[in-house]
């Protein structure tokens, strides 16, 4: 009755809004198909006509951007680096946001503000100064410094995100943990964390993927090409379009290859979300 | 009131997190150590290079390699870095962690390694000898060293010659390649006719501002002489750029655009599309580096046959040319090591291939040009030749990026006209010079 | 447990952000090319920046992304919400709009320029309800496109966050409040916009740092991968670039970008504390 009455009273807007989020969904899944199909299509055909359909089938486009570009070495580099550094971001950055969100004191205020500057840093600034200091620490040229790197830059991003989750969870929760006499870190970890699993799961997959997408710092701080990432891989394989021959189907191939994973990823991961929103926080 | 996880859960998650951070150090340790720099030792050397291990430039490159190993038994580590090669090179410099050997074009170089003063003077190697008494400057042609030195001494040894010109397909326009126009007024007589006949005259991706650009230097350089632009991008003030002839050149292109002569849609598209139209025989000339031929080749329509011709002669003609070459850090440890594989490398057998194989116009004029860059081989034997953009790009790092590209787009698009683009480019130079002088 | 809990991630952020960060700020006193020594040049990059009418225009452009598409991305990604709250299919939907937030950017530029190059889609379909053959966008309007595609781009992401907040509130509360007779403005007045509020604000700060990052997608409108794109469309972001790595020949002008970035950054800051002061007063009201 309750729900139905919702739907009745909004009737018009709700209706167009409703389609226009079907539209705009239609139009996003039209431009994965088209890059999906593009990466099917020969490179003459796709300029011919970009929104045709003819010369579909060519699968040789992703053997070839496959191989050309030395994936199979970079892929196995990027999951073990980016899930790793995702991973530990969240973990490091976790109980920080936490005590940051929920000690209402002015010096924690300064501490968001001074984490969140953090993200508006651009890299090209501060890659030379990394740079010295890595070299330092026998750090370049290795996925191990690859790693500590990603960390530390996502570390601004993940606890400024994490801060706003905290600071909405519901006071009640501590509070009939305190009751319970549970410490700060028990509380923590076993009442915290999990209601607030949607929030670190969500971080988790924004740092996932943009460590995934990550091309600059992988430029400069790696050398060797067995030890590339799959976003450098692809750009090299991009910039060879320039003299040796541009072929757009094996390059919407490369770019499938890096969007997929990511997207198989998102759509499994997402469903999670949703899967603990239904058990988590307040009832 | 609080639903919370089953028990266990966060601890097992906890273990996974311990599991994927001990991992992590195990790796970084394994994975610790640089490859750069070498050991110094003369018998190995690491070199970076600015191609793909798929291109034909690497195959050449790494054939080279190993024979080079073969014969002298030292080993050439190549790392294929890629176009940004000497981004990655800019942060190692000042350790003197370096590669042995880099290679890219000569602006690239410069901007990289001369301007900080981290080159290595590579006079000795110039002398080295090649093979048969000749010498590395025996083998490369004297119209390409010229501008690969800094006072007097050279920092770059070329390999590929790069040139550029009007790109058209011979099967096309067969009258072209028998009688190429030679003067402006030949040449635009010849885009009306072709006009006139229905077809679109000139291909250009106008929303790449290097493109743009050439047109406007290719038709100056033409006009004033070599060097003359270069001297007025020189001026305080930008004043100079206020010239009759400027502006006799200025209207030459402009007039290009107000004629129609661009294929429908040059200015609304994004590269690649008019090039490909252009390598599917819709449109005529493309002005354009001598990469034109294989970056559309593979692509290109049946028949197909890659001719140039030089920008026509208004008061002098030229080809402008640019090198890739090799260069040498001067902190790199294997220095001469890396002079011993390039004189290897200019070897006829060798560079022979940068031709046949890689399809590139080499320095030597004594080896056979492909067949798509005969006409360019000839053009730049024959007439003199100058740097592409008069060297705006490579004299005055950011230059042509504020100031030059973006009156030499609005032209070219037909958004402004010769007095447009003056008052713009005297705005922006103006502006480059308080910063950068 | 305030430092404990703090330490590892400020150290982290410290040792690897802050200290270049600093070493940088050091740097925009000087000249240096990265390689050899820094000269000391006092204020006068400072100085030059602010008669530096390429900066200016970056710096103006980056303002106009920061307010315009963060405006339309915030209204956008809200409606989104208040549709998707209890529609059909909204986890599918949901993970659909965040796609081009996963794509490199460098696609969806290669696909936004089919789609609004002169014989695109956008003006095929221009031709087909009003005639004519329709604007040159790519020339002429290539700014707003750019915002135009940056939006879309993040509006996907700023709706999975503003979702994640509103999520949590509980259903029944929107019960309650039907009812009660509350018509949906009410609901999102008084039940949705203050709950969520701690989301909105983080995402409203968010939103403005990291709209001072924004590269890649303007970027690629150089068309290849070392053209920089025209110079009006540059925001502060590239024009770090192009005064360090950017373009054919690289002008690794560090002192003078990290003034650039500092500048940036000092007018963020400002703004970012301001809009923390008006988000929290806001919050307080409820």
């Amino acid at each position: 009755m309750g729900s139905r009455s919702a739907r009745t009273d909004t009737g018009p807007v709700r209706r167009v809004g409703i389609v226009a989020v079907w539209l705009l969904v239609a139009f996003n899944i039209g431009v994965l198909l088209w890059m999906l199909l593009a990466a099917l299509r020969e490179h003459t055909a796709i300029f011919r006509e970009p929104w045709g359909l003819s010369s579909l089938g060519r699968f040789g486009n992703f053997v070839k951007a496959w191989s050309d570009s030395h994936f199979g070495q970079a892929a196995l580099n990027t999951v073990v680096l980016v899930v790793a550094s995702s991973v530990v971001v969240v973990a490091v950055s976790a109980p920080a946001s936490y005590v940051l969100a929920k000690t209402k004191t002015r010096i924690s205020g300064a501490m968001a503000v001074f984490f969140a500057l953090g993200i508006g840093i651009p890299v090209q600034v501060i890659v030379i100064p990394l740079f010295v200091m890595m070299q330092d620490a026998g750090l370049v040229n290795s996925l191990g410094g690859l790693f500590v790197l990603y960390v530390a830059l996502s570390v601004p991003f993940t606890v400024f995100l994490l801060i706003g989750f905290f600071g909405s969870l519901p006071e009640e929760i501590e509070e009939a943990a305190a009751i319970d006499g549970a410490g700060a870190l028990r509380t923590f970890v076993q009442i915290v964390l999990p209601v607030a699993r949607n929030g670190l799961i969500t971080a988790l997959i924004l740092n996932l993927i943009s460590l995934w997408n990550e091309t600059f710092i992988a430029l400069v701080f790696i050398q060797d090409s067995g030890k590339q990432t799959l976003s450098l891989a692809l750009l090299g394989f991009l910039q060879t379009q320039q003299y040796s021959g541009s072929d757009y189907g094996a390059l919407f191939a490369g770019v499938s290859i890096l969007v997929l994973p990511m997207l198989a990823l998102y759509v499994w991961l997402g469903r999670r979300i949703i899967e603990g929103l239904t058990v988590g926080a307040v009832k | 009131m609080v639903n919370s996880s089953p028990q266990g859960r966060p601890s097992k998650r906890a273990r996974v997190l311990a599991a994927a951070a001990t991992g992590v150090v195990a790796l970084s340790l394994v994975a610790c150590g640089s490859s750069s720099g070498g050991s110094g030792d003369g018998k190995s050397l690491t070199y970076w290079s600015m191609w793909k291990e798929n291109e034909p430039q690497a195959q050449v490159l790494q054939a080279a390699a190993d024979a080079f190993k073969k014969d002298t038994g030292t080993t050439v580590t190549i790392q294929w870095q890629g176009r940004d090669v000497l981004k990655k090179l800019t942060p190692t410099l000042r350790s003197g962690d370096v590669p042995d050997l880099v290679d890219q074009d000569e602006n690239s170089v410069k901007a990289a390694l001369v301007s900080t003063k981290a080159q290595r003077d590579l006079t000795g190697l110039y002398g080295t000898e090649v093979s048969g008494g000749k010498k590395v400057s025996d083998v490369i042609s004297d119209k390409y060293t010229g501008t690969l030195k800094v006072d007097g001494k050279p920092y770059l040894v070329p390999y590929e010659v790069i040139g550029y010109g009007l790109w058209f397909d011979g099967a096309a326009l067969p009258n072209v390649v028998s009688s190429p126009p030679k003067t402006w007024a030949d040449f635009t007589g010849l885009l009306a006719q072709r006009k006139a006949g229905g077809a679109s005259p000139l291909a250009l991706d106008a929303d790449i501002a290097n493109y743009d650009g050439i047109w406007i230097t290719g038709v100056l350089q033409n006009e004033l002489g070599k060097d003359k632009l270069n001297e007025i991008a020189k001026d305080k003030t930008a004043k100079a750029w206020d010239d009759p002839k400027v502006r006799a050149g200025l209207a030459k292109v402009k007039d290009l655009v107000t004629g129609g002569y661009f294929i429908p849609g040059y200015d609304g598209g994004k590269w690649p599309a008019v090039q490909e139209k252009w390598a599917q025989g819709q449109a005529d000339f493309l002005n354009m580096g001598s990469w034109a031929p294989s970056e559309t080749g593979g692509k290109a329509k049946a028949g197909f046959q890659y001719h140039f011709a030089p920008l026509p002669k208004i008061a002098e003609q030229y080809v402008p040319v640019q090198s890739i070459g090799f260069a040498i850090p001067d902190k790199a440890k294997n220095a001469s090591a890396a002079e011993k594989f390039v004189a290897y490398f200019m070897r006829d057998e060798n560079l022979q291939k940068i031709s046949s194989v890689a399809k590139n116009l080499t320095p030597n004029p004594k080896l056979t040009a492909p067949t798509e860059l005969a006409d360019l081989g000839k053009a730049a034997a024959e007439l003199p030749v100058v740097r592409p953009l008069d060297g705006l790009d490579s004299d005055f790092p950011g230059y042509v990026e504020e100031a030059f590209y973006p009156a030499a787009s609005d032209l070219l698009k037909g958004k402004t006209d010769v007095d447009g683009f003056i008052a713009a480019i005297i705005e922006k130079q103006a502006n480059y010079w308080k910063k950068n002088g | 447990m305030f430092w404990p809990f703090l330490l590892p991630a400020l150290l982290l952020y410290v040792v690897f952000f802050i200290a270049p960060s600093l070493a940088s700020l050091w740097i925009s006193f000087t000249k240096w090319d990265g390689v050899g020594e820094m000269r000391s040049r006092g204020i006068e990059n400072y100085k030059i920046l602010l008669g530096d009418s390429a900066f200016l225009g970056a710096f103006g452009y980056t303002l106009l992304i920061l307010v315009v598409v963060g405006a339309a991305t915030f209204v956008v990604s809200f409606a989104l919400t208040m549709v998707l709250r209890d529609m059909k299919g909204k986890a599918i939907v949901r993970a659909v709009m965040f796609f081009p937030y996963i794509v490199a950017p460098v696609v969806l530029s290669v696909f936004w320029g089919f789609m609004f190059s002169s014989d695109g889609l956008v003006n095929n379909a221009w031709h087909a309800v009003l005639g004519g053959t329709g604007p040159n966008w790519m020339a002429n309007h290539l700014s707003a496109i750019i915002m135009l595609g940056l939006t879309w781009v993040n509006t996907g992401f700023y709706t999975t966050i503003i979702m994640a907040g509103v999520d949590r509130i509980p259903p029944d509360l929107y019960e309650d409040c039907s009812l009660a007779g509350a018509t949906a403005w009410q609901r999102f007045r008084y039940v949705t916009l203050p709950l969520s509020w701690d989301v909105v604000a983080t995402a409203a700060v968010l939103w403005t740092i990291s709209s001072l990052k924004i590269f890649e997608f303007i970027y690629a409108f150089g068309g290849t991968t070392n053209d920089m794109p025209p110079l009006s469309v540059w925001n502060s972001a590239l024009f770090i670039y192009g005064s360090t790595f950017g373009g054919r020949v690289p002008q690794y002008q560090f002192g003078y970008a990290s003034a650039a970035a500092v500048v940036m950054l000092a007018a963020v800051t400002v703004l970012v504390v301001l809009l923390r002061r008006l988000l929290r007063r806001e919050a307080v009201q409820f």
